[in-house]
């Protein structure tokens, strides 16, 4: 079986996920073998590179492929607690991650928008840690590419903004919500129900401690 | 590659070969299960003639005392078990390979049934590189039956010393379950065919011997669990019953042609039913005997109605001797096989080889990971013509 992968711990560095095994100019996926406990939510930044370039993207879609064992245990009309319990925090089941690209970084700066070439097969994917979310996300350059991506939904853009928004504290969490609000004004004053539906979902944000 | 052509025809005379082999057996295995009923109870005579044909050169099964047409129903639920299943997987030596090295890596697993809390993994690595590792006094590598027999002891000792880990523990005396024979092949066989040194031989006896031993300290049931047996060590002693005269030529007669035991009990045994013991007439079971270790088999129907699906179960005889350790043991194999019904294996066994495994991908990762470090200490690595005709073919 594969060597165990160090749990992600969002205040330490990034952690491996899996590797790219397709990849276009705005979306890719990530192949990987994961207990339940180590896949990461939607909304989480992640990072790949292509040649010097730093290509930074959002998790949008998870698929859990049951293999033959988790096919024939589902069989049963009740699996014993400790079976489901085995499957998912021991088994390292294979996941699909579905992954949005957000912007890129190159010779320091940032960019939003696709970069000029795709993410390579195989790339090694990683989490990105609180630093670099919080420096790309400085400006909400980020959010146009979520608003306007046909593969997410607003559930995923709410996540992200939730995570952006949870790794900074105090003052600096609502001054960002408040930049992020206005963006999404300017971005969708022609959707107003839709408007108002993202800026619900991510209320709690800002109403967390 | 394959010449499809001529696999096709093969393919062919092969199934029609397998139909008419299958149409074969019904009166056959009537025979058979007509002989099981008649002798079921002649268990005196029957261990007499054994005694006799083993000079001979007989070998089968020999009755442990329960008629042989005995079935045993299923032990009663057991609100709370504790199963521990082994099982291991190697890399062999590659005498093409930049250096030669062996990696053994055992899975084990344990789950408290009944608990609700999920199983406990660990592996147990063996890595040897060392020459007194790899090479015999005569500078051969060691032979890849030698690194087997290491294997399959190391299961044996892994299970046994996690079993004792467990002795005591509040879910009951452990159940300790290994895939397939229970003791290295190269012990069952006997010394004069177990293609090792009989230095090494010795070796593997003592250490088989050691864990059992330490395996019945626990309180605890341990079991080689053979799936899909193919042996017909029980209708060769039905063969016997038959014999008015031992001679070495009419026990080597086998009137059942391709017939198997597993096809003869699942025609007596109902689903979770065992069957009664046996034991093996393998060399090697005497000297387990003395040392109060014996080893016995029973089978076990764990399928379901109209598909019976029949295991070989292999225990020390110091587990038959306590039925409370039978039962335990029976239930707990059959609660296991009821996780994957449709296949019917215990799902701790599936589990320990999945651990175990090492994926082609690993073997890859590893042979990476050994290149870098010999280069790094300005060591030049290269691999053999052959392998790196075999990388470029794609293996």
């Amino acid at each position: 079986m594969a060597t165990p992968r160090a749990r992600w711990n969002p205040s330490t560095g990034p952690a491996f996920i899996g590797r790219v095994i397709e990849s276009s100019a705005r979306t890719f996926r990530v192949g990987c073998r994961l207990t339940a406990e180590d896949i990461p939510a939607f909304g989480s930044f992640v990072q790949t590179a292509r040649g010097e370039t730093t290509i930074i993207g959002v998790i949008y879609d998870l698929v859990l492929q049951g293999d033959e064992l988790t096919r024939m245990v589902a069989l049963q009309d009740v699996p014993p607690q400790e079976i489901q319990q085995d499957m998912i925090e021991n088994r390292n089941i294979p996941v699909q991650i579905g992954v949005l690209t957000l912007g890129y970084i190159r010779d320091r700066f940032t960019y939003y928008g696709i970069p000029h070439q795709p993410p390579a097969l195989l790339e090694p994917v990683y989490t990105c840690p609180p630093a670099q979310i919080q420096r790309f996300t400085e400006q909400p350059d980020f959010i146009r590419t979520l608003v306007e991506a046909r593969e997410t939904s607003d559930d995923v853009l709410a996540a992200v903004i939730r995570t952006a928004a949870a790794i900074r504290a105090g003052p600096r969490r609502q001054d960002f919500l408040i930049q992020v609000g206005q963006e999404l004004v300017r971005l969708l004053a022609d959707e107003p129900t839709r408007l108002g539906q993202v800026l619900r979902r991510i209320r709690m944000a800002a109403e967390a401690p | 590659m394959l010449d499809w052509r001529q696999v096709r025809r093969y393919v062919q005379e092969m199934a029609d070969y397998a139909g008419d082999r299958l149409r074969a057996h019904p009166p056959t295995l009537r025979y058979a299960l007509s002989l099981l009923h008649r002798f079921s109870e002649d268990l005196e005579r029957l261990q007499q003639m054994a005694r006799e044909a083993l000079r001979a050169g007989w070998r089968g099964a020999i009755p442990w005392g329960e008629p042989l047409a005995a079935r045993f129903p299923l032990p009663s639920e057991q609100p709370q078990v504790l199963v521990i299943a082994a099982d291991g997987s190697q890399i062999y030596p590659d005498r093409h390979g930049t250096v030669p090295y062996f990696v053994l890596n055992i899975g084990l697993i344990e789950m408290r049934s009944g608990s609700g809390a999920p199983p406990q993994t660990r592996h147990h690595l063996v890595f040897w590189y060392r020459e007194e590792e790899l090479f015999t006094e005569d500078g051969e590598m060691r032979a890849l039956n030698d690194l087997e027999a290491e294997r399959d002891i190391q299961e044996l000792e892994q299970l046994a010393a996690a079993m004792v880990q467990r002795a005591g523990d509040p879910f009951g005396p452990p159940v300790g379950l290994a895939d397939g024979l229970l003791l290295p092949w190269a012990l069952a066989r006997g010394e004069p065919f177990a293609a090792v040194p009989a230095e090494r031989y010795r070796e593997l006896f003592r250490r088989a011997v050691e864990a059992l031993e330490s395996a019945r300290e626990t309180g605890g049931a341990i079991a080689g669990y053979v799936d899909r047996p193919t042996g017909h060590a029980v209708l060769r002693l039905l063969a016997l019953g038959v014999l008015d005269e031992i001679t070495r030529e009419k026990v080597a007669d086998y009137p059942f042609g391709q017939l198997r035991d597993r096809a003869l009990f699942a025609e007596l045994l109902a689903p979770g039913e065992r069957s009664a013991l046996f034991a093996p007439t393998w060399p090697i079971n005497d000297h387990l005997g003395q040392e109060g270790h014996r080893l016995l088999f029973f089978y076990l129907n764990v399928g379901t109605e109209g598909r019976p699906h029949l295991a070989r179960v292999e225990i020390p005889e110091w587990v038959a001797q306590d039925r409370a350790r039978l039962d335990r043991l029976h239930r707990a194999i059959w609660d296991q096989c009821r996780i994957l019904a449709e296949a019917p294996y215990p799902y701790l066994l599936t589990r320990a080889h999945e651990l175990a495994r090492i994926r082609s991908e690993e073997r890859r990762q590893l042979e990476q990971m050994i290149q870098e470090a010999l280069l790094r200490r300005g060591l030049r690595v290269s691999i053999s013509a052959k392998a790196r005709q075999k990388e470029w073919l794609g293996g």
